[in-house]
């Protein structure tokens, strides 16, 4: 027992010694973690990005060529321009939606808040290919919504164009994000003290300019977040244009995910990678800085 | 006189609870009225009605003469100051203040005037572009004020916006707030709980008690003649004495109490003595009512001292001024105590 306890108090007495010592304890493994899986494998394919890539064998090299193949090939530039438009999309459309979610459950929903959340995050439980394989039976040319439109007599032939575009990747990512994003937002209109709109109605606004001045501006944190939740990491997509796209709708992480497998061009890949990163990094560092971190930090 | 809110009648029933119970009042133009009460007494629910945020269930309200029965409360000529002050905290305090002049879309020229008056009347010139956490409790109020006088409202509801101050704050932002209702002349209700504070500003006072109005006056009138036994008891420091009354006396524990005759009395009463209208010496004269008795508890408290005496089988609550060259008496002093009738306030036990 006493070595026990003696094994047990070695480690905190040491901790205690200083708040250096235990700091640099707490920081460690996440730190590790970053050096080891994030900074490592980004810092590796930064140099890589201005080598050469012949055959199978990449040469190091000091080159911009693999940037400057982005501007000047109408390929690259083209689809990395249409993934900003389809994130912009997806971002507009998932955030608008869950807004309302998250507003209807904000002020409209007094009893069972917890539970209707939890009904909310239902579609995480399932896989999700299962959902991107759900809006193949759907969207398809013998899915359900060809032959209930069929049915209907409003069409005669299967309409071919809505699975296989952009419009199915669009649909299909609004689908997954949504309920995401409701749980930021919500955080962000339930901190609203709702005396703070019979406030604004005593002073002369209706419902809908309360609303405007009120609700919509104190709630600008979490649909800031909910924004950076959804627009990064739909930019570099690739899972759902591969499976729903369709040649129109291949977006930007196919291309990179091409050139570093069955194109075999590691250099230009990377440079790919980084244009993207930069991009969206600026992207999100222009929202942080216009909302506040702190406010970002507070609504999550 | 010209009247300016009106309430006629008027009952609030949330379910089973009567919140407003008939309750009846006139506030003329210009006047400083306040609802005293305990809390949960309905000064707060009759306030939200003026204001528009709850409907009464019966009865009607009149604003500057018009039925306020389907007015919602962003058409109302009244602004509130919550209790909680709600101010908007992603604006600053110019943003705050000119948010009703920005809904009415006023000229930005004009909404720079009225704001710079507004602040100017509540002495908060220079903060304009401060952030509503980066001011003290005191300024908050100010500002909280200023939101609401800025619309120019026929009315001004304040729902205890004074609660969270400390004392001396507290006085004097009751000073201000009677400076402010000077200089702008404007209609005042101010719901309270605290009896000093509403006779401190008011012209007229409603006391409130399980939904009813148990009596308007003046200050002086509420305090020097209560109507009822709960204003009795709810304002001022009263000792209350049960006893039996017959033809100018009241015998209770074996003393007997001089008293106005009255009639219309049960021969159950109680009585009741303000603590300060009792005077305690060693010697005392021209009383109606002198007892003889011994000083059981001191309480110093530097401008007064609060003496308590046991009196038969009572205790007596005695407030005195120190005044210069005052005996301060010390516990087990023999004492006489001592008040005229016109002191006893006499009602029959409900």
């Amino acid at each position: 027992m006493r070595t026990l306890s003696k094994l047990l108090d070695l480690p905190l007495n040491q901790l205690r010694k200083s708040k250096k010592s235990r700091t640099q304890f707490s920081v460690g493994p996440s730190l590790f973690w970053y050096a080891f899986f994030f900074v490592i494998p980004t810092g590796y394919m930064f140099i890589i990005s201005f080598w050469r890539q012949s055959g199978i064998r990449l040469i190091p090299d000091l080159t911009l060529g693999n940037y400057f193949e982005f501007f000047v090939n109408p390929v690259y530039y083209g689809v990395f321009l249409k993934s900003l438009l389809i994130a912009v999309s997806v971002t507009l459309l998932s955030v608008g939606f869950g807004y309302a979610v998250a507003y209807y459950m904000a002020t409209r929903i007094k009893k069972y808040k917890i539970p209707t959340l939890l009904l909310l995050l239902g579609p995480f439980w399932a896989n999700y290919l299962l959902i991107i394989f759900a809006w193949k039976a759907i969207l398809g040319k013998t899915g359900i919504l060809n032959s209930f439109l069929q049915y209907l007599g409003l069409i005669e032939e299967p309409v071919g164009s809505l699975l296989y575009s952009p419009l199915a990747v669009v649909i299909t990512l609004v689908h997954i994000w949504t309920p995401f994003l409701v749980l930021p937002m919500f955080t962000s209109l339930e901190k609203i003290d709702q005396t703070l709109l019979e406030a604004a109605e005593d002073l002369g606004a209706n419902k809908r300019q309360a609303f405007a001045r009120v609700t919509l501006p104190l709630s600008m944190p979490g649909i800031m977040v909910a924004v950076l939740f959804v627009f990064i990491p739909t930019v570099g997509e690739f899972i759902t244009p591969l499976l729903v796209g369709g040649p129109a709708g291949q977006m930007y992480g196919n291309l990179i995910q091409v050139l570093f497998h069955r194109g075999f061009d590691w250099p230009l890949g990377s440079a790919l990678t980084f244009i993207m990163f930069m991009v969206t990094v600026a992207a999100a560092s222009i929202l942080i800085l216009k909302i506040g971190l702190q406010k970002v930090i507070e609504s999550l | 006189m010209e009247t300016d809110v009106e309430l006629r009648d008027v009952t609030k029933k949330f379910e089973t609870v009567t919140a407003v119970d008939d309750v009846s009042f006139e506030v003329r133009k210009g006047e400083f009225f306040s609802l005293l009460g305990p809390s949960g007494c309905g000064k707060t629910t009759t306030l939200r009605m003026i204001a528009g945020f709850e409907e009464p269930t019966v009865g009607e309200i009149y604003v500057a003469g018009q039925p306020m029965r389907g007015v919602p409360a962003f058409k109302r000529p009244t602004n509130l100051v919550f209790q909680s002050l709600a101010l908007f905290p992603h604006l600053d305090v110019f943003g705050n203040i000119a948010f009703a002049l920005r809904i009415k879309k006023l000229p930005e020229a004009e909404i720079r005037k009225r704001v710079g008056d507004t602040l100017a009347v509540v002495e908060l010139v220079g903060l304009e572009r401060r952030k509503i956490r980066q001011l003290s409790g005191g300024q908050q109020q100010r500002v909280a004020i200023a939101r609401a006088l800025v619309n120019e409202p026929k009315v001004l509801l304040l729902d205890e916006p004074l609660g969270p101050l400390d004392l001396k704050l507290r006085i004097e932002m009751q000073k201000q707030l009677k400076r402010i209702q000077h200089e702008v002349k404007t209609t005042f209700i101010y719901v309270t709980h605290d009896q000093n504070e509403a006779m401190m500003m008011s012209d007229t006072i409603a006391v409130m008690n399980y939904g009813r109005i148990e009596q308007i006056g003046t200050p002086e009138e509420i305090y020097e003649n209560p109507l009822t036994s709960f204003v009795a008891r709810f304002v001022g420091q009263s000792n209350m004495i049960e006893g039996e009354y017959s033809d100018g006396f009241v015998v209770a524990q074996g003393l007997n109490i001089m008293v106005p005759v009255q009639q219309q009395l049960k021969s159950e009463v109680t009585l009741f003595v303000k603590s300060e209208k009792i005077a305690i010496a060693r010697r005392l004269e021209q009383l109606d009512n002198i007892f003889e008795t011994e000083v059981n508890e001191v309480r110093y408290n530097g401008p007064y001292t609060e003496y308590r005496v046991v009196l038969n089988r009572f205790f007596l609550n005695i407030v005195t001024p120190n005044l210069k060259g005052k005996e301060i008496f010390k516990v087990s002093d023999k004492v006489l105590v001592g008040w005229n009738k016109e002191d006893c306030i006499v009602m029959s036990k409900d």
